[in-house]
């Protein structure tokens, strides 16, 4: 029976009492991200009244010294400041269980901590188990939890029980089915969420309130106006400690596969029913990746550029190449960098080109959806000097500093008619007073409300990795296309740039 | 209004938000934002430039809000250097700006670091533009900069002696402000005001050379409108300072003179001879009136305000009231043949 008390309350602000219990705990997701965003809600009171955090691993920690080691994280990586007294009331609810996630006796030592935390609270807490480990122990933990009756069917029980899983959901489409078929033999869909945490960034969710609650940009939302889109991802870093995992997956598996679909999906959705049910807006989601052309594996490299970072500089200081990192193969063929061109196959985007991009090594950190207009008729202007009409270009900046601009052309003071771009902005750094959350709060306290609207479905994510499909086949097949190389600090190969100069279009200058 | 900037030396992985908080000091950061407009990258190479380039900041400051890249090529230099400074300016309750500058200095050996600072470090969205006024600035890293930039702005008079560079200039970019075309927009207004009137427009057909004086230093300045002269009345290159007039197909010639007695002036006279002394000329009468002169059964003279300009106030020009550069291309054309037969 649907819950009546539900209907209407959308903006349920503090979620039910919950245990979170984070299996890999010793690691870096933990440090960084978990325990301190954690920190930034229970300062800013968006807890539950009654929260506990039982970190899990097989490293030996007591509960104080896990305390101490997740003190030192929160000050190091919480956005908001780590006071004594805040910590206090903090770190009482935080805990330690050394637990072996192939072990089904340690699940049940689990369950008794779990049970004896109910007793002392006097609670009857949910359950959110985030799985912060290797995707090859999903499916046992998954197991092991639902032995031990932690996790009941979907619709049944006293409490809710749900798994959140973190990225790569599999290396391709079939082991992405394999690991969702594994779960689901654990779990409903329902019950699973899968962070993709750019999903939790503030301006990838304003997509939806940009686009549905003004009623100037929708209208102009197509492809009678808009000539292209641009989706880029740059870091500056290279590898950085993470060379293993890089090396075996690459960029286009890192975070094209995932991020990049993500925001091209909420960038060209049609409105969805809801904006408050989470499958409304994944259902549009789903469909614009079902859209996107697939192409034949002959097709691909004309449609994609890979390539490797070679020695150069970056903000003036020399760095070495990507084959000369620790840890990399000398003979190393994977990419740093990767440039796509797709097509969405619908009425809305037919014949726009999207143009997505992601690299390592590149002169700034940055993440931008960039939409290009059309150019006007320009009869007006014919004869006249006014200098070189831009096209307009709405940009949505991500990271890392959240905001949207709009390039327009104005005639600047004098008596001469002429045009200069000019940018209308929006920071969210400036605009509202208050600073954003970080994407990892929104998504853990979504998490313990049971709203799984910015988490991705099974089918999103089989979606997403049947685009890339023929791009992986022809990059592993005899006739692999080239490897092309850039210097370390520059925009990519040039090969990239080539990809749009062939329809007349160039990457935007970011 | 001279501008004071304080350079506060910064890392290059720090540049961007050191600025931030130089502005915020200023209590305009918000306003800087909403109204950059381009990146500009000003190389330099000489003491002598450095000094002409700031006071070319100071003019640039004051009517373009941008974020300033000067590039100091310092030999004496043993590594890269990068500074900042931040400049606002209060005209009124509702016209302000705001100017950021990054400062970066290193010796030619260690250029090659320099154009990862500039692209970490461009404002996003905008464009590039490069202000290529300092003929020292080695061509390798001119053509460096070229990669980097959208637009140039360049003094055309400096690169009389690279002329390949300035050939490949007009056939690389769409968009170039030569300030030396630019300062040569009185000239260019008033040939065209001349020839509007009917009586002398109806004597190009008997054209039979263009005379050009300029001030000794200022040759190109002279090559240039003589250039565009040319370029309107002929579709064919001149050879040996002679081309064909498109509308009757005899030749005319263009000629040079020096004057050495204006030698910091730039056009000094130009003269079209159309024979059985019939004469139109246009000069300086002293050093702010432009003179035009037109010699047929009578004499009959007009007066316009003319004043020579620096390469500050070529730009200062450019952004406030802007030119035509719809002819630049095929005038520079013209104007780098009659260099080389002149």
């Amino acid at each position: 029976m649907e819950n009546p008390f539900a209907e209407g309350e959308n903006r349920v602000l503090r979620p039910p009492s919950t245990v979170l219990v984070i299996f890999g705990a010793s690691g870096d997701l933990t440090k960084r991200k978990l325990v301190p965003s954690l920190y930034s809600l229970a300062k800013d009171d968006f807890l539950p009244s009654n929260f506990v955090v039982l970190g899990a691993s097989r490293s030996e920690f007591s509960d104080q010294s896990f305390r101490e080691a997740m003190l030192e994280s929160c000050k190091a990586h919480s956005r908001s400041k780590v006071t004594e007294e805040q910590w206090k009331s903090f770190s009482e609810n935080i805990f330690y269980q050394v637990l072996d996630g192939t072990k089904e006796e340690d699940f049940a030592k689990l369950h008794e901590r779990l049970e004896q935390l109910d007793r002392e609270r006097e609670e009857n807490f949910n359950y959110v188990f985030y799985f912060a480990t290797a995707p090859r122990y999903f499916a046992k933990i998954a197991k092991n939890l639902r032995k031990q009756g932690l996790i009941q069917p979907y619709g049944t029980g006293t409490r809710r029980a749900s798994v959140v899983v973190e990225k790569p959901f599999g290396q391709d489409l079939a082991s992405a089915r394999e690991l969702n078929a594994d779960l689901r033999a654990e779990l409903a869909e329902e019950q699973i969420y899968r962070i993709d945490h750019f999903l939790g960034k503030e301006t990838v969710q304003n997509i939806l309130a940009f686009r549905f609650a003004n009623g100037i940009f929708e209208p102009l939302w197509n492809s009678k106006f808009i000539d292209n889109i641009q989706i880029s991802f740059s870091e500056d870093i290279g590898v950085e400690q993470r060379a293993s995992y890089f090396d075996q997956n690459g960029i286009l598996r890192d975070v094209v596969q995932n991020h990049l679909l993500q925001m091209l999906s909420l960038i060209c959705i049609e409105p969805p029913l809801s904006l408050s049910n989470a499958d409304s807006i994944r259902d549009e989601k789903v469909k614009v990746l079902k859209s996107i052309r697939r192409v034949g594996i002959e097709d691909a490299p004309s449609m994609s550029v890979r390539a490797q970072y070679s020695d150069g500089y970056i903000n003036g200081k020399p760095v070495q190449g990507y084959l000369k990192e620790d840890g990399i193969p000398k003979k190393s063929s994977t990419e740093t960098y990767v440039a796509l061109r797709l097509a969405i196959d619908n009425w809305r985007w037919e014949g726009v080109p999207i143009y997505l991009r992601a690299g390592k090594r590149l002169p700034k950190r940055i993440t931008e959806i960039s939409i290009y207009f059309k150019r006007p008729p320009d009869m007006l202007f014919q004869g006249r000097q006014v200098g070189q009409l831009h096209r307009n270009v709405l940009a949505i900046q991500v990271q890392p500093n959240e905001g949207i601009s709009l390039r327009i052309n104005s005639k600047p003071p004098g008596p001469r008619m002429r045009a200069r771009p000019v940018v209308m902005d929006f920071s969210y750094g400036e605009s509202f007073g208050i600073p954003s959350p970080g994407a990892y709060e929104r998504l853990l306290l979504d998490a313990m409300k049971g709203d799984a609207t910015l988490f991705t479905r099974d089918d999103e994510i089989e979606e997403a990795w049947g685009v890339l499909a023929p791009i992986f086949n022809a990059w592993d097949s005899e006739k692999s296309p080239p490897v092309f190389s850039y210097e370390s600090g520059s925009w990519g190969p040039k090969e990239s740039s080539m990809l749009l100069a062939s329809e007349g279009k160039f990457w935007r200058e970011l | 209004m001279k501008a004071e900037y304080s350079y506060v030396e910064t890392e290059p992985s720090d540049l961007s938000a050191a600025l931030r908080g130089a502005l915020s000091l200023e209590g305009l950061s918000s306003l800087y934002t909403d109204a950059v407009s381009s990146n500009v990258l000003i190389p330099v190479c000489s003491k002598e430039s450095l000094e002409s380039s700031q006071r070319l900041l100071d003019a640039l400051t004051s009517v373009s809000p941008s974020r300033y890249f000067l590039v100091l090529i310092d030999n004496d230099e043993k590594e890269v250097r990068t500074e900042i400074a931040a400049h606002c300016r209060f005209d009124s309750d509702s016209e302000s700006g705001c100017a950021a500058l990054i400062r970066i200095t290193c010796p030619e050996s260690k250029f090659s670091a320099v154009p990862s600072i500039l692209r970490a470090n461009f404002f996003t969205g905008v464009e590039q533009q490069l202000f290529l006024l300092d003929n020292k600035v080695p061509a390798n890293i001119v053509r460096e900069l070229f990669s980097l930039s959208e637009s140039v702005v360049v003094d055309s008079s400096q690169f009389e002696v690279n002329k390949e560079l300035l050939g490949e200039i007009v056939v690389r970019f769409n968009q170039v402000v030569d300030l030396q075309w630019v300062a040569l927009s009185s000239w260019r207004d008033a040939i065209r005001n001349m020839f509007a009137m009917p009586q002398v427009g109806d004597l190009l057909r008997g054209l039979e050379s263009v005379t050009v004086v300029a001030g000794s230093s200022h040759s190109f300045a002279s090559r240039l409108i003589a250039g565009w002269v040319v370029s309107k009345l002929s579709v064919e290159l001149p050879k040996n300072c002679i081309f064909i007039n498109s509308s009757t197909g005899k030749p005319v010639e263009v000629v040079f003179k020096a004057d050495s007695k204006s030698a910091n002036m730039s056009i000094v006279e130009i003269t079209f001879d159309f024979g059985g002394n019939k004469k139109a000329k246009i000069g300086l009468k002293g050093q702010s009136m432009l003179e035009t002169q037109i010699e047929l059964e009578e004499v009959t003279r007009t007066c316009a305000p003319y004043r020579d300009s620096t390469q500050s106030e070529a730009l200062r020009r450019y952004f406030t009231i802007g030119d035509s550069n719809a002819n630049y291309a095929a005038a520079l054309k013209v104007a780098l043949e009659l260099q080389q037969n002149s």
